[in-house]
Protein backbone atom coordinates (compact mmCIF):
# COMPACT_ATOMS: atom_id res chain seq x y z
CA UNK A 1 0.00 0.00 0.00
CA UNK A 2 1.55 3.28 -1.11
CA UNK A 3 1.88 6.14 1.29
CA UNK A 4 -0.69 8.87 0.94
CA UNK A 5 -0.37 12.56 1.59
CA UNK A 6 -2.92 14.57 3.56
CA UNK A 7 -3.76 16.44 0.37
CA UNK A 8 -4.53 13.32 -1.65
CA UNK A 9 -7.37 10.89 -1.99
CA UNK A 10 -7.55 7.44 -3.53
CA UNK A 11 -10.34 5.05 -4.31
CA UNK A 12 -9.67 1.82 -2.46
CA UNK A 13 -8.83 -1.17 -4.58
CA UNK A 14 -8.53 0.67 -7.89
CA UNK A 15 -5.80 -0.68 -10.17
CA UNK A 16 -3.85 2.55 -10.34
CA UNK A 17 -4.50 3.36 -6.71
CA UNK A 18 -7.08 5.90 -7.86
CA UNK A 19 -4.77 8.49 -6.47
CA UNK A 20 -5.65 12.09 -7.02
CA UNK A 21 -4.06 15.17 -5.75
CA UNK A 22 -6.03 18.29 -5.16
CA UNK A 23 -2.82 20.27 -5.35
CA UNK A 24 -2.08 21.33 -8.93
CA UNK A 25 1.41 22.11 -10.23
CA UNK A 26 0.78 25.83 -10.11
CA UNK A 27 -0.02 25.45 -6.41
CA UNK A 28 3.53 24.26 -5.77
CA UNK A 29 4.88 27.16 -7.83
CA UNK A 30 2.84 29.57 -5.70
CA UNK A 31 4.10 27.94 -2.50
CA UNK A 32 7.67 28.26 -3.76
CA UNK A 33 7.23 31.96 -4.48
CA UNK A 34 5.67 32.57 -1.05
CA UNK A 35 8.48 30.67 0.67
CA UNK A 36 11.14 32.70 -1.12
CA UNK A 37 9.40 35.93 -0.09
CA UNK A 38 9.05 34.74 3.53
CA UNK A 39 12.72 33.74 3.73
CA UNK A 40 13.74 37.12 2.33
CA UNK A 41 11.55 38.99 4.83
CA UNK A 42 12.77 36.86 7.74
CA UNK A 43 16.41 37.40 6.76
CA UNK A 44 15.85 41.15 6.54
CA UNK A 45 14.21 41.27 9.98
CA UNK A 46 17.00 39.21 11.54
CA UNK A 47 19.68 41.42 10.03
CA UNK A 48 18.01 44.57 11.29
CA UNK A 49 17.57 43.23 14.84
CA UNK A 50 20.38 43.99 17.23
CA UNK A 51 21.28 41.30 19.76
CA UNK A 52 19.65 41.74 23.14
CA UNK A 53 17.03 43.99 21.67
CA UNK A 54 14.44 41.27 21.46
CA UNK A 55 11.08 41.77 23.03
CA UNK A 56 10.10 39.70 25.98
CA UNK A 57 7.83 36.83 25.03
CA UNK A 58 4.16 37.55 25.31
CA UNK A 59 2.54 36.22 28.45
CA UNK A 60 0.44 33.11 28.11
CA UNK A 61 -3.16 33.59 27.26
CA UNK A 62 -5.14 34.08 30.42
CA UNK A 63 -7.08 30.92 30.74
CA UNK A 64 -6.52 29.52 34.17
CA UNK A 65 -4.46 30.51 37.14
CA UNK A 66 -2.22 27.58 37.84
CA UNK A 67 -1.24 28.92 41.25
CA UNK A 68 -4.81 29.24 42.35
CA UNK A 69 -5.35 26.49 44.93
CA UNK A 70 -8.11 24.03 44.36
CA UNK A 71 -10.93 24.32 46.80
CA UNK A 72 -10.48 21.48 49.24
CA UNK A 73 -13.27 19.00 49.40
CA UNK A 74 -13.63 15.81 51.33
CA UNK A 75 -17.03 14.93 49.99
CA UNK A 76 -16.29 15.27 46.30
CA UNK A 77 -14.12 12.47 44.93
CA UNK A 78 -13.23 14.21 41.73
CA UNK A 79 -13.78 17.58 40.11
CA UNK A 80 -14.71 17.97 36.48
CA UNK A 81 -14.67 21.25 34.67
CA UNK A 82 -14.68 22.40 31.08
CA UNK A 83 -12.58 25.15 29.64
CA UNK A 84 -11.57 26.42 26.22
CA UNK A 85 -7.97 27.28 25.42
CA UNK A 86 -6.92 28.49 21.97
CA UNK A 87 -10.36 27.46 20.68
CA UNK A 88 -9.72 23.91 21.91
CA UNK A 89 -12.50 22.74 24.29
CA UNK A 90 -11.04 20.71 27.14
CA UNK A 91 -12.46 18.71 30.02
CA UNK A 92 -10.32 18.48 33.16
CA UNK A 93 -10.62 15.49 35.52
CA UNK A 94 -8.99 16.54 38.73
CA UNK A 95 -8.63 14.62 41.96
CA UNK A 96 -9.04 17.20 44.69
CA UNK A 97 -5.56 16.93 46.10
CA UNK A 98 -1.97 17.97 45.71
CA UNK A 99 0.84 15.47 45.22
CA UNK A 100 2.01 13.50 47.08
CA UNK A 101 -1.12 13.62 49.27
CA UNK A 102 -3.44 12.11 46.71
CA UNK A 103 -5.37 8.89 46.27
CA UNK A 104 -3.04 6.06 45.31
CA UNK A 105 -2.35 5.53 41.63
CA UNK A 106 -1.52 2.23 40.02
CA UNK A 107 -1.13 0.57 36.66
CA UNK A 108 -3.02 -2.54 35.66
CA UNK A 109 -3.44 -4.77 32.66
CA UNK A 110 -7.05 -5.62 32.00
CA UNK A 111 -10.29 -3.81 32.61
CA UNK A 112 -10.84 -1.98 35.91
CA UNK A 113 -13.24 -3.62 38.33
CA UNK A 114 -16.30 -1.40 38.28
CA UNK A 115 -17.56 -3.12 41.45
CA UNK A 116 -14.53 -1.75 43.30
CA UNK A 117 -15.96 1.01 45.49
CA UNK A 118 -12.50 2.55 45.96
CA UNK A 119 -12.12 3.25 42.23
CA UNK A 120 -12.01 7.00 41.49
CA UNK A 121 -10.55 7.42 38.03
CA UNK A 122 -9.28 5.04 35.34
CA UNK A 123 -7.84 5.99 31.97
CA UNK A 124 -6.16 3.88 29.34
CA UNK A 125 -2.41 4.35 29.69
CA UNK A 126 0.01 2.77 27.20
CA UNK A 127 -0.79 2.13 23.55
CA UNK A 128 -1.22 -1.39 22.25
CA UNK A 129 0.51 -2.42 19.05
CA UNK A 130 -1.60 -2.85 15.95
CA UNK A 131 0.32 -5.85 14.62
CA UNK A 132 0.75 -8.18 17.57
CA UNK A 133 -1.32 -6.69 20.35
CA UNK A 134 1.74 -6.04 22.51
CA UNK A 135 2.14 -3.02 24.75
CA UNK A 136 4.08 -0.15 23.18
CA UNK A 137 7.18 0.89 25.10
CA UNK A 138 8.64 0.05 28.49
CA UNK A 139 5.90 -1.20 30.78
CA UNK A 140 6.31 -2.27 34.40
CA UNK A 141 3.56 -3.40 36.75
CA UNK A 142 4.44 -3.89 40.43
CA UNK A 143 8.11 -4.27 39.56
CA UNK A 144 7.53 -6.80 36.75
CA UNK A 145 8.68 -5.67 33.33
CA UNK A 146 6.01 -6.60 30.79
CA UNK A 147 7.31 -4.78 27.69
CA UNK A 148 10.35 -2.93 26.39
CA UNK A 149 10.87 0.04 24.11
CA UNK A 150 12.07 3.61 24.32
CA UNK A 151 10.64 5.04 21.12
CA UNK A 152 8.15 7.13 23.04
CA UNK A 153 10.17 9.45 25.17
CA UNK A 154 7.53 10.38 27.71
CA UNK A 155 7.01 8.30 30.79
CA UNK A 156 4.89 7.92 33.90
CA UNK A 157 6.49 6.17 36.85
CA UNK A 158 4.60 5.31 40.03
CA UNK A 159 6.32 4.82 43.38
CA UNK A 160 4.22 3.92 46.40
CA UNK A 161 1.11 5.06 44.58
CA UNK A 162 2.53 8.47 43.67
CA UNK A 163 2.94 9.12 39.94
CA UNK A 164 5.62 11.26 38.31
CA UNK A 165 5.83 12.13 34.63
CA UNK A 166 8.59 13.43 32.40
CA UNK A 167 10.79 12.57 29.44
CA UNK A 168 13.58 10.03 29.36
CA UNK A 169 13.04 8.19 32.60
CA UNK A 170 15.77 5.53 32.39
CA UNK A 171 16.60 5.94 36.10
CA UNK A 172 12.91 5.87 37.05
CA UNK A 173 12.40 2.74 34.96
CA UNK A 174 15.16 0.94 36.84
CA UNK A 175 13.85 2.20 40.15
CA UNK A 176 10.33 0.93 39.49
CA UNK A 177 11.75 -2.53 38.79
CA UNK A 178 13.87 -2.40 41.94
CA UNK A 179 11.14 -1.08 44.20
CA UNK A 180 8.03 -2.78 42.85
CA UNK A 181 6.68 0.34 41.14
CA UNK A 182 4.91 0.88 37.84
CA UNK A 183 6.04 2.50 34.58
CA UNK A 184 4.68 3.14 31.11
CA UNK A 185 5.69 5.19 28.10
CA UNK A 186 3.73 7.62 25.98
CA UNK A 187 4.33 10.64 23.77
CA UNK A 188 5.57 13.81 25.42
CA UNK A 189 3.09 16.63 24.82
CA UNK A 190 4.45 19.39 27.04
CA UNK A 191 7.89 19.65 28.61
CA UNK A 192 8.93 22.47 30.93
CA UNK A 193 5.95 24.52 29.78
CA UNK A 194 6.71 24.14 26.08
CA UNK A 195 4.45 22.26 23.70
CA UNK A 196 6.20 19.26 22.12
CA UNK A 197 3.67 17.89 19.63
CA UNK A 198 4.36 14.29 18.59
CA UNK A 199 4.74 13.40 14.92
CA UNK A 200 1.53 11.45 14.19
CA UNK A 201 -0.87 13.54 12.13
CA UNK A 202 -4.60 13.54 11.97
CA UNK A 203 -7.29 14.61 14.37
CA UNK A 204 -8.87 12.59 17.10
CA UNK A 205 -10.05 12.86 20.67
CA UNK A 206 -6.93 13.41 22.76
CA UNK A 207 -6.14 12.76 26.40
CA UNK A 208 -3.20 13.73 28.54
CA UNK A 209 -1.79 13.32 32.03
CA UNK A 210 -0.70 16.78 33.12
CA UNK A 211 1.19 18.43 35.93
CA UNK A 212 1.19 21.99 37.19
CA UNK A 213 3.35 22.20 40.29
CA UNK A 214 1.95 19.57 42.67
CA UNK A 215 -1.36 19.35 40.83
CA UNK A 216 -1.76 16.28 38.61
CA UNK A 217 -4.83 15.88 36.46
CA UNK A 218 -6.19 14.28 33.31
CA UNK A 219 -7.32 16.41 30.38
CA UNK A 220 -9.50 15.24 27.50
CA UNK A 221 -10.28 17.16 24.36
CA UNK A 222 -14.00 17.51 23.69
CA UNK A 223 -13.49 17.56 19.94
CA UNK A 224 -11.13 15.84 17.58
CA UNK A 225 -7.85 17.72 17.69
CA UNK A 226 -4.42 17.39 16.14
CA UNK A 227 -1.59 16.67 18.55
CA UNK A 228 -0.22 20.08 17.69
CA UNK A 229 -3.36 21.98 18.69
CA UNK A 230 -3.90 19.83 21.79
CA UNK A 231 -0.32 20.17 23.05
CA UNK A 232 -0.33 23.90 22.37
CA UNK A 233 -3.60 24.33 24.27
CA UNK A 234 -2.19 22.43 27.25
CA UNK A 235 0.94 24.59 27.29
CA UNK A 236 -1.17 27.75 27.05
CA UNK A 237 -3.37 26.42 29.86
CA UNK A 238 -0.27 26.59 32.02
CA UNK A 239 0.64 22.90 32.03
CA UNK A 240 4.29 22.38 32.89
CA UNK A 241 4.61 18.74 31.83
CA UNK A 242 2.20 16.44 30.04
CA UNK A 243 2.30 13.05 28.39
CA UNK A 244 -0.34 11.59 26.12
CA UNK A 245 -2.77 8.92 27.21
CA UNK A 246 -4.70 6.64 24.89
CA UNK A 247 -7.28 8.84 23.19
CA UNK A 248 -9.82 8.23 20.46
CA UNK A 249 -12.93 6.50 21.82
CA UNK A 250 -11.01 4.61 24.49
CA UNK A 251 -12.59 3.99 27.87
CA UNK A 252 -12.36 6.50 30.72
CA UNK A 253 -14.11 5.79 34.02
CA UNK A 254 -14.62 8.33 36.79
CA UNK A 255 -16.57 8.54 40.01
CA UNK A 256 -18.82 11.58 40.06
CA UNK A 257 -20.65 13.42 42.78
CA UNK A 258 -22.96 11.03 44.55
CA UNK A 259 -20.50 8.21 44.20
CA UNK A 260 -21.74 6.82 40.91
CA UNK A 261 -19.25 5.61 38.33
CA UNK A 262 -19.52 7.14 34.89
CA UNK A 263 -17.78 5.97 31.76
CA UNK A 264 -16.83 7.66 28.52
CA UNK A 265 -15.80 5.83 25.38
CA UNK A 266 -15.85 2.16 24.67
CA UNK A 267 -13.98 -0.76 26.12
CA UNK A 268 -11.20 -1.88 23.83
CA UNK A 269 -10.76 -5.63 23.65
CA UNK A 270 -7.36 -7.23 23.92
CA UNK A 271 -5.33 -8.97 26.54
CA UNK A 272 -2.92 -6.05 26.94
CA UNK A 273 -5.39 -3.21 27.31
CA UNK A 274 -4.06 -1.34 30.32
CA UNK A 275 -5.21 1.40 32.67
CA UNK A 276 -3.80 4.04 34.95
CA UNK A 277 -6.09 3.83 37.96
CA UNK A 278 -6.56 5.98 41.03
CA UNK A 279 -8.21 4.52 44.11
CA UNK A 280 -9.12 6.20 47.33
CA UNK B 1 -22.32 -2.19 -3.77
CA UNK B 2 -21.76 -5.94 -3.78
CA UNK B 3 -23.87 -7.63 -1.15
CA UNK B 4 -22.58 -10.03 1.49
CA UNK B 5 -19.05 -8.72 1.49
CA UNK B 6 -17.55 -8.17 4.91
CA UNK B 7 -14.32 -7.23 6.52
CA UNK B 8 -13.37 -9.46 9.40
CA UNK B 9 -10.94 -8.10 11.99
CA UNK B 10 -9.66 -10.62 14.47
CA UNK B 11 -7.38 -10.47 17.48
CA UNK B 12 -6.37 -13.23 19.85
CA UNK B 13 -9.47 -12.56 21.93
CA UNK B 14 -12.22 -11.28 19.66
CA UNK B 15 -13.59 -10.90 16.15
CA UNK B 16 -15.33 -7.98 14.49
CA UNK B 17 -17.30 -8.50 11.29
CA UNK B 18 -18.54 -5.47 9.38
CA UNK B 19 -20.57 -5.53 6.17
CA UNK B 20 -19.64 -3.17 3.37
CA UNK B 21 -22.82 -1.18 3.67
CA UNK B 22 -22.43 -0.87 7.46
CA UNK B 23 -19.18 1.07 7.40
CA UNK B 24 -19.85 4.82 7.26
CA UNK B 25 -16.28 5.94 7.83
CA UNK B 26 -13.07 5.07 9.62
CA UNK B 27 -10.74 7.49 11.33
CA UNK B 28 -7.10 6.97 12.25
CA UNK B 29 -5.45 7.66 15.57
CA UNK B 30 -1.89 6.38 15.38
CA UNK B 31 -1.97 2.65 15.93
CA UNK B 32 -5.74 2.65 16.31
CA UNK B 33 -8.65 3.16 13.98
CA UNK B 34 -12.21 4.01 14.93
CA UNK B 35 -14.87 2.44 12.73
CA UNK B 36 -18.16 4.32 12.69
CA UNK B 37 -21.00 2.07 11.62
CA UNK B 38 -24.40 2.70 10.11
CA UNK B 39 -26.25 1.93 13.33
CA UNK B 40 -24.19 4.54 15.19
CA UNK B 41 -21.94 1.94 16.80
CA UNK B 42 -18.29 2.97 17.12
CA UNK B 43 -15.60 0.34 17.30
CA UNK B 44 -11.97 1.00 18.08
CA UNK B 45 -9.64 -1.56 16.55
CA UNK B 46 -5.92 -2.01 16.92
CA UNK B 47 -5.26 -1.52 13.23
CA UNK B 48 -3.57 1.35 11.49
CA UNK B 49 -5.70 2.97 8.81
CA UNK B 50 -3.42 1.66 6.05
CA UNK B 51 -3.95 -1.88 7.34
CA UNK B 52 -7.72 -1.37 7.30
CA UNK B 53 -7.50 -0.02 3.76
CA UNK B 54 -5.64 -3.18 2.76
CA UNK B 55 -8.27 -5.37 4.45
CA UNK B 56 -11.07 -3.58 2.60
CA UNK B 57 -9.29 -4.06 -0.72
CA UNK B 58 -8.62 -7.76 -0.02
CA UNK B 59 -11.79 -8.84 1.73
CA UNK B 60 -14.35 -6.69 -0.07
CA UNK B 61 -13.01 -6.53 -3.65
CA UNK B 62 -16.42 -5.77 -5.10
CA UNK B 63 -17.33 -3.06 -2.63
CA UNK B 64 -13.90 -1.52 -2.13
CA UNK B 65 -14.41 1.04 -4.89
CA UNK B 66 -17.22 2.46 -2.81
CA UNK B 67 -14.69 3.66 -0.26
CA UNK B 68 -12.16 6.40 -0.60
CA UNK B 69 -9.07 7.06 1.48
CA UNK B 70 -8.81 10.78 2.28
CA UNK B 71 -5.34 11.76 3.40
CA UNK B 72 -3.70 9.98 6.30
CA UNK B 73 -6.70 10.01 8.61
CA UNK B 74 -9.93 8.99 6.90
CA UNK B 75 -11.63 6.29 4.91
CA UNK B 76 -15.20 7.19 3.99
CA UNK B 77 -18.03 5.40 2.25
CA UNK B 78 -18.93 7.36 -0.88
CA UNK B 79 -22.55 6.29 -0.50
CA UNK B 80 -22.75 8.28 2.72
CA UNK B 81 -21.24 11.53 1.49
CA UNK B 82 -23.86 14.24 1.84
CA UNK B 83 -21.98 17.53 1.59
CA UNK B 84 -18.48 18.68 0.68
CA UNK B 85 -17.17 22.20 1.21
CA UNK B 86 -13.48 22.26 0.32
CA UNK B 87 -13.10 25.91 1.28
CA UNK B 88 -14.12 25.17 4.85
CA UNK B 89 -12.38 21.80 4.90
CA UNK B 90 -15.77 20.30 5.69
CA UNK B 91 -17.08 16.87 4.79
CA UNK B 92 -20.52 15.81 5.97
CA UNK B 93 -21.67 12.22 5.98
CA UNK B 94 -25.11 10.81 6.70
CA UNK B 95 -25.76 7.25 7.70
CA UNK B 96 -28.89 5.44 6.44
CA UNK B 97 -30.73 6.38 9.64
CA UNK B 98 -30.05 10.06 8.95
CA UNK B 99 -27.38 10.66 11.60
CA UNK B 100 -24.96 13.38 10.61
CA UNK B 101 -21.18 13.20 10.91
CA UNK B 102 -19.14 16.34 10.33
CA UNK B 103 -15.54 15.58 9.46
CA UNK B 104 -12.62 17.75 8.53
CA UNK B 105 -9.98 17.10 5.89
CA UNK B 106 -7.54 19.16 3.88
CA UNK B 107 -9.03 21.54 1.37
CA UNK B 108 -6.96 20.05 -1.43
CA UNK B 109 -8.13 16.52 -0.67
CA UNK B 110 -11.77 17.62 -0.51
CA UNK B 111 -11.38 19.53 -3.74
CA UNK B 112 -10.14 16.32 -5.35
CA UNK B 113 -13.04 14.36 -3.83
CA UNK B 114 -15.55 16.92 -5.07
CA UNK B 115 -14.11 16.76 -8.58
CA UNK B 116 -14.16 12.97 -8.53
CA UNK B 117 -17.79 12.86 -7.43
CA UNK B 118 -18.75 15.51 -10.00
CA UNK B 119 -17.41 13.19 -12.64
CA UNK B 120 -19.77 10.55 -11.29
CA UNK B 121 -17.13 8.14 -10.07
Amino acid sequence: MKEIDDNEIRVIGSADGGRRSGWPWYGWVAVGVVLVVLVAVAATVLLLQTPGNGEAPEPLAETHSASQPLSPSVTRPLTLFDTVVDDVPLTVYSLDCMLPDCPRAGLQVGMPDVEDTSLLLAVMAADVRADNGGIVGDFVVDGRREARGEKKEGYCAIFDGVPVIGRGGEAELKRTMDEGGCFFRQYVLVSDGEAVPPKPKGKNHRRALCVIGHWMFVVASADRESYHDFATALADFGVEDAIALVGSESLLIYRADGGLLHSIGTAMEGENVNFLVWRR
Amino acid sequence: MVQNEHIVITTSVDLLRVAADELVYAEADGNYTTLVLADGDRRVVTLQLGQLEKLIAQQMPGAAAGFVRIGKSLIVSLNNVRYIHPGKGMLELRNPAGAKYELTASREALRALKEMMERGK
